[in-house]
C-alpha cells in the first residue's frame, strides 16, 4: 500500500500571488529563470493576492475528481521541518475533499494474458478509488529559486495497493488533459511516507495577508460552466494491449 | 519555554470558558479578494482634484519602510506635497509628522515620549505596502504629530484602498478636516470604566485623566460608567498572536535581542503541534470575544477613554487585537513644558469604532483647543 500523489502545475500566464509571468519549463521540466517581484521573493512589504484563475482551475479539477469543494477556506503560511519548503499552502483548508476516480481494472487472472483478456472483456471490474484531498500548496522553495510562487496543485490518493496505480494514475492524467493540463511529477510512495506537503510541518498558521476564500454555489456553477468538458469527461478507454 | 509566568497565565487562559467563539484569525472579515491572471497594474493613486496638496509645505518621516518597495504611504504623501525628510540621529523636526506602523502601541508610546499626539488608523484603512511588519494581523499604520490637523491631513492623504495590499478595504472615507470644524462634543457618547484593575496609576495621571474628562463633559459629551468584558486578557493573547506571527515571519531566525529570542521561542512553544489548539487557537477566539466586546460598545458609545502610561497596558494593545482605531494625546500641553522639566510619558488613550477616525479627532481637537 502507497500513495499516489500528482503535482499538477495550473496552467496560469501569472504567478499565484503576484503578477510576475510564470517562468518557461525546459524539456526536462525544469524551469527556466524568470522575472522576481518582492511579493513571490517573500520580501517583507509586500503582500500575495490570490491568483483567481489558478483558485478557479483547482476548482474545476475538485469537480472532475467528484470531489466536495471545500466553501470555506483559507491559505496556511507552513514552515516545514527540514526547513527547505517553507510555502503558502492550505494545509488545513484543503481545496476539495473526498473526490474519487472510477477505473476499468481487469481481475489479476487475466493480467498476464492478452488472449484471455481479449475474450473476456465482461470480466472487466469497475476499480473506484478515493482523492484525500486536494490542496493549492505554492512552493516557496528555498533550492529552487525558480519555483516559487508557482501555482501547484496537489492531489493525494488515500493508500492504494501497488498495482492498481498504472489505472489511478492513467484516470487522472486522462482527465487531467480534459482539462488542459498535465501532471508535473507523479510521486509514488511505497509506504506511507510522507510527501512533501503532506508532511507534518514545523510550525503552521492561517496566513493573516490573505483574506478567506469563499467558495459560493453560484461560483461553482459559473465554473463547471467555463469547463463543458467536466460533464462529459470520458472514462479513459481500456487497451487490452494495456494489459 | 522556561518563563513560569507564562506558563502559569497559558494555564490561566486555557481554562477559560470561550463558548461557541471562533478563532479570529483576521481582524477584518475580508473575503476574496483576488487579482485577474495578468501583471498586476500600477496603482491609480488616489485622484485629487483639488490643486492645492492637501500636505504642501508640511514635512514628514516615515518609519519601518522596506529596503526593496516604495511605501505606497509614501507615494502618496508625496502626491499630496509633502516634503519627506531623513531625520538624523532621530531628531525630528517640531512641524514634521511621523507615520510608523503600530503592532503593539509602541509607536504610540514613542509619540507620547515627544509630547506628540498620534492616531492608528483602523485595520485596512490605509495601505500597508512597503512597510515592514513582522505581526501582519495586529499592525495598523500610525500618524503622530505636534497637533491635530496634521494627523488629520496626512490620514487623509493616505487612506485608501490599495490593490497591493489584500487586507486593505474600500470603506467610506471621512472628511476629517470637517471633524475639526468646531469643539462642541454635544450628544457625543463616551465609555470609561469604573476601575482599572491591576494598573496602578499615579494621582498625577488620574488627576490630568480626570481633568480631562471633565472638560469633554463641559463640551457636552455624555460619559458613562461600562463594563468591558474579557478586556483583562488583551495584553496576555496580544503577546501570545504576537509571537506565533513572528515565527511564521522569521526566515532566518537571526536572534540579535533577547527579548526577540524570548518572542521567537515562546512563538514556537505555542505553534507545536500539542499546544496549537490549547494555546494559539484559545487566544484567537479571546481575540474573537474581545472584539465582539467592543463591537458591542461601539454600537453605543462613539468612544472608549482609558488613561494611559508607558508601561504595559491591555487597553492600548487591545485596539491592535480588534483591529480599531486609536488615538493617545500628551497630557502635558505640547509647548508649555520647559526643556528643563521631565515630561511626564502619558496621556489618554481614546478608541473608536471601525472607521469612526473622525469622532477620535474631534474629541482631541476640542481637548487640543479647551485644555492645551
Amino acid at each position: 500500500m502507497g500513495k499516489v500523489v500528482f503535482h499538477v502545475v495550473l496552467p496560469t500566464e501569472t504567478k499565484m500571488f503576484c503578477g510576475c509571468p510564470v517562468p518557461a519549463m525546459d524539456e526536462e521540466g525544469y524551469y527556466q529563470p524568470g522575472m522576481d517581484c518582492p511579493v513571490c521573493c517573500g520580501e517583507k512589504g509586500a503582500y500575495p493576492i490570490l491568483n483567481k484563475t489558478a483558485v478557479e482551475e483547482a476548482i474545476a479539477v475538485v469537480l472532475a475528481l467528484n470531489g466536495k469543494v471545500t466553501q470555506y477556506t483559507l491559505f496556511d503560511r507552513v514552515k516545514s521541518e527540514t526547513g527547505l519548503y517553507d510555502m503558502i499552502s492550505q494545509y488545513s483548508y484543503p481545496i476539495g475533499k473526498e473526490g474519487y476516480v472510477e477505473y476499468a481494472l481487469l481481475k489479476e487472472v487475466f493480467l498476464d494474458s492478452d488472449e484471455a483478456a481479449k475474450e473476456d472483456e465482461t470480466d472487466l471490474e469497475i476499480g473506484n478509488h478515493s482523492i484525500h484531498h486536494l490542496d493549492i500548496p505554492v512552493m516557496r522553495l528555498k533550492e529552487s529559486e525558480e519555483e516559487k510562487g508557482i501555482p501547484v496543485l496537489e492531489i493525494v490518493s488515500d493508500p492504494i495497493e501497488e498495482e492498481q496505480n498504472p489505472y489511478y494514475i492513467e484516470a487522472i492524467e486522462t482527465i487531467l488533459t480534459a482539462l488542459g493540463m498535465e501532471a508535473w511529477e507523479i510521486i509514488e510512495t511505497d509506504d506511507l511516507i510522507e510527501t512533501m506537503e503532506s508532511q507534518k510541518p514545523l510550525s503552521y498558521l492561517p496566513d493573516p495577508d490573505i483574506p478567506p476564500v469563499i467558495i459560493s454555489q453560484w461560483w461553482i456553477d459559473q465554473i463547471a460552466a467555463k469547463y463543458p468538458e467536466l460533464i462529459h469527461i470520458e472514462e479513459p478507454e481500456v487497451e487490452e494491449d494495456d494489459f | 519555554m522556561s518563563d513560569k509566568i507564562k506558563k502559569d497565565y497559558l494555564e490561566e487562559l486555557a481554562e477559560l470558558d470561550t463558548g461557541k467563539a471562533q478563532p479570529l484569525y483576521h481582524p477584518y472579515p475580508v473575503i476574496n479578494i483576488f487579482r485577474e491572471d495578468k501583471p498586476l497594474e500600477e496603482n491609480a493613486v488616489k485622484e485629487k482634484i483639488e490643486e492645492e496638496k492637501l500636505l504642501s509645505g508640511m514635512k514628514g518621516f516615515v518609519c519601518d519602510t522596506s529596503f526593496c518597495v516604495k511605501p505606497q504611504i509614501e507615494n502618496m504623501l508625496e502626491q499630496e506635497g509633502a516634503k519627506l525628510i531623513t531625520p538624523e540621529d532621530e531628531v525630528i523636526p517640531e512641524d514634521a509628522f511621523v507615520v510608523a506602523m503600530d503592532s503593539d502601541a509602541s509607536f504610540l508610546k514613542y509619540a507620547i515620549a515627544q509630547g506628540y499626539a498620534s492616531l492608528k488608523a483602523t485595520y485596512g484603512l490605509v495601505s500597508r505596502y512597503g512597510m515592514y511588519i513582522d505581526t501582519p494581523s495586529l499592525a495598523q499604520p500610525a500618524v503622530a504629530a505636534k497637533n491635530t490637523a496634521m494627523i488629520a491631513s496626512v490620514l487623509q492623504a493616505v487612506a485608501g484602498v490599495d490593490n497591493k495590499d489584500p487586507m486593505s478595504r474600500d470603506a467610506y472615507i471621512y472628511e476629517y478636516m470637517e471633524a475639526l470644524k468646531d469643539t462642541d462634543l454635544s450628544g457625543m457618547k463616551i465609555a470609561i470604566l469604573e476601575e482599572f484593575p491591576n494598573m496602578k496609576y499615579s494621582q498625577d495621571e488620574l488627576g490630568y485623566y480626570n481633568r480631562i474628562l471633565d472638560a469633554f463633559e463641559a463640551k457636552g459629551a455624555d460619559i458613562e460608567t461600562v463594563q468591558l468584558d474579557w478586556i483583562e486578557y488583551a495584553d496576555k493573547v496580544h503577546e501570545m498572536i504576537a509571537a506565533c506571527e513572528k515565527v511564521m515571519d522569521a526566515d532566518e531566525i537571526i536572534m540579535s535581542l533577547e527579548e526577540e529570542e524570548e518572542a521567537l521561542a515562546y512563538g514556537s512553544y505555542l505553534l507545536k503541534e500539542e499546544n496549537y489548539e490549547t494555546y494559539y487557537l484559545k487566544a484567537l477566539k479571546l481575540r474573537s470575544l474581545i472584539k465582539d466586546a467592543y463591537d458591542m460598545l461601539f454600537r453605543e458609545y462613539a468612544l472608549f477613554v482609558v488613561p494611559y502610561t508607558s508601561g504595559q497596558d491591555p487597553y492600548s494593545v487591545a485596539a491592535n487585537l480588534a483591529g480599531l482605531p486609536a488615538m493617545t494625546i500628551p497630557f502635558e500641553p505640547y509647548d508649555s513644558v520647559e526643556e528643563d522639566d521631565e515630561i511626564l510619558e502619558a496621556g489618554i488613550h481614546m478608541i473608536a469604532g471601525t472607521n469612526y477616525e473622525n469622532n477620535l479627532l474631534k474629541a482631541a481637537y476640542a481637548y487640543e483647543q479647551e485644555v492645551l
